[in-house]
């Protein structure tokens, strides 16, 4: 099924309908998520009142967070497993996308922060520790493969790293999560289903999903631009070998 | 396959860090310098001291292990000993494993035996729980041995990885960090912490060594 | 036009002012990387087609 995809051809082709819709489509949504959350719906006193109109952007931003690092080591997974050139490209092209929603989610709510506990940065609370260890993750992923002198080599290294640090990712939550939190609760997903008030959710679920599809716009215009880096890259080697 | 070169690895390791002079001595070092410093820096009060004592050592002993994993594959990378030892059809993830080990026993061993002095000038009290934390820092140093050998054996063709391999074991570290000071603090939560902090020190012993494996086989190419 | 907030006002519009330089940014280098690739490959094509004709 993955082989498919595999073809670099294929993707090129593939993107090249699929990720303007995913701009379209994701600026529609940011857009009315936007207006929504700053315009319309009523400020919620219990929350701190306008403050929590943050959350239209922390929350995506949070959630790309976790998801984009799960999609480059599920890339990372593939190309391992099956060498497939365009699953390498993916994690590659993930990872500096991916670091800067989290650094975006660090920074959002550093600023939430300040007004609600007083301070900018609570080491107490358990979500910003395991977004800034991520961020980690994503940093010593770019430098470990910008480190190789070649790309296989680039790829190999990456995706252990990224399988490792995939692995880690739960203990590292479990463990953070053991110090007591100021954070409410997550309120999106419970088990009793949703109790966020349907004013606030679904301006949100239209942001965190314009947020994504932006995200996958992003990941497949760099995924082709390093597509057509290693087109010219090869037509130079096989000129000069000509020659 | 034999056992051959997974003993050789290990003893080569062994002997590595007792010669050339600092080897063994330098994470020590480290670890005593760190120790004095911070009540030069933060000041002598004898209640603060007490309170943090446990969470600098356990940093120093982080940073203490990430200074001696630089060198622990590049040299075998360098004089070609990694693909002999690969070349007998050994498996990596064991040699890795093996190395990985030898250096805890050469310079995260120590630390742990020599924590409750660095303890006792931190004003903890001299009784039998520092021969427990003892435990526990031995404990807690395996998993960060192990995790930084994850980094090293990634970085082993890199020149000058020290900081790559830093910034990569950084986040592997914090489980074990975390726990292992929660273990000591004697707050809430401190009671099922040794437990949790050998969880995750077998859980490293049982997943680092195939990424170890899986990264000399890279480095070895 | 323009939505009035109580007294964190500014902190709201300090996430979402960092949240477009961000976004903006990521965007922007992305589109840009792309551009520089196709042009790149491009131009290496004409190249092979000349030195194929000459």
């Amino acid at each position: 099924m993955f082989s498919w995809f595999a073809n670099p051809h294929r993707f090129l082709t593939l993107s090249s309908w699929l990720a303007p819709i995913c701009y379209a489509l994701g600026a529609l949504l940011i857009a009315w998520g936007l207006w929504q959350g700053l315009w319309i719906v009523p400020k919620d006193e219990y929350q701190g009142g306008d403050i929590m109109r943050v959350m239209f952007l922390h929350v995506p931003a949070a959630w790309l967070a976790m998801a984009s690092y799960m999609g480059m080591a599920v890339m990372s997974f593939i190309w391992f497993i099956w060498r497939h050139e365009v699953a390498d490209i993916a994690a590659k092209a993930i990872a500096p996308l991916g670091a800067t929603w989290t650094a975006l989610c660090l920074v959002t709510g550093s600023i939430w922060g300040k007004p609600t506990w007083g301070t900018w940065w609570q080491w107490d609370d358990a979500r910003m520790m395991s977004v800034l260890f991520m961020f980690f993750l994503f940093l010593g992923y770019m430098a470990l493969r910008g480190a190789m002198d070649t790309r296989q080599k680039a790829a190999r290294a990456g995706a252990i790293l990224a399988m490792v640090g995939a692995i880690n990712v739960p203990l590292i939550k479990f463990s953070v999560d053991l110090f007591t939190s100021l954070h409410q609760d997550a309120s999106v997903i419970t088990v009793d289903g949703p109790k966020m008030a349907a004013v606030y959710l679904w301006p949100l679920l239209a942001s965190g999903l314009g947020h994504s599809l932006l995200f996958a716009g992003l990941v497949m215009t760099l995924m082709q631009a390093e597509i057509w880096q290693r087109r010219a890259a090869q037509i130079r080697a096989r000129l000069i070998a000509g020659d | 396959m034999s056992a051959a070169p997974i003993i050789s690895a290990f003893r080569q390791a062994l002997t590595e860090a007792w010669a050339g002079g600092a080897g063994a001595l330098m994470p020590l070092g480290f670890f005593a310098g760190a120790a004095v410093l911070v009540p030069l820096g933060i000041g002598t009060d004898p209640n603060t001291l007490r309170a943090v004592g446990p969470g600098i050592l356990w940093v120093a002993l982080a940073l203490a292990s990430l200074v001696t994993l630089e060198r622990i594959f590049q040299a075998d990378v360098e004089d070609g000993a990694l693909d002999l030892w690969l070349q007998t059809g050994a498996p990596a993830s064991m040699i890795a494993a093996a190395k990985a080990f030898a250096h805890w026993l050469t310079a995260g061993l120590p630390l742990a035996i020599l924590s409750p002095v660095f303890a006792v000038m931190f004003q903890a009290k001299a009784d039998t729980s520092l021969l427990t934390h003892m435990g526990l820092y031995a404990l807690g140093g395996l998993a960060f041995f192990f995790w930084g050998g994850v980094g090293a054996a990634l970085s082993a063709t890199v020149r000058r990885g020290g900081l790559l391999i830093s910034l990569i074991a950084l986040p592997l570290y914090v489980p074990t960090a975390i726990f292992g000071a929660l273990a000591m603090s004697g707050g809430p939560g401190s009671t099922g912490a040794p437990l949790f902090l050998a969880a995750s020190t077998l859980f490293a012993l049982a997943v680092a060594p195939f990424a170890m494996g899986a990264a000399l086989r890279l480095a070895a190419d | 036009m323009i939505p009035e907030f109580d007294k964190n006002a500014a902190f709201i519009w300090a996430s979402y002012a960092l949240g477009a330089v961000m976004i903006g940014g990521a965007i922007l280098t992305v589109m840009i990387k792309a551009r520089l690739a196709q042009a790149e490959l491009a131009r290496t094509q004409a190249r092979t087609e000349e030195a194929r004709r000459k």
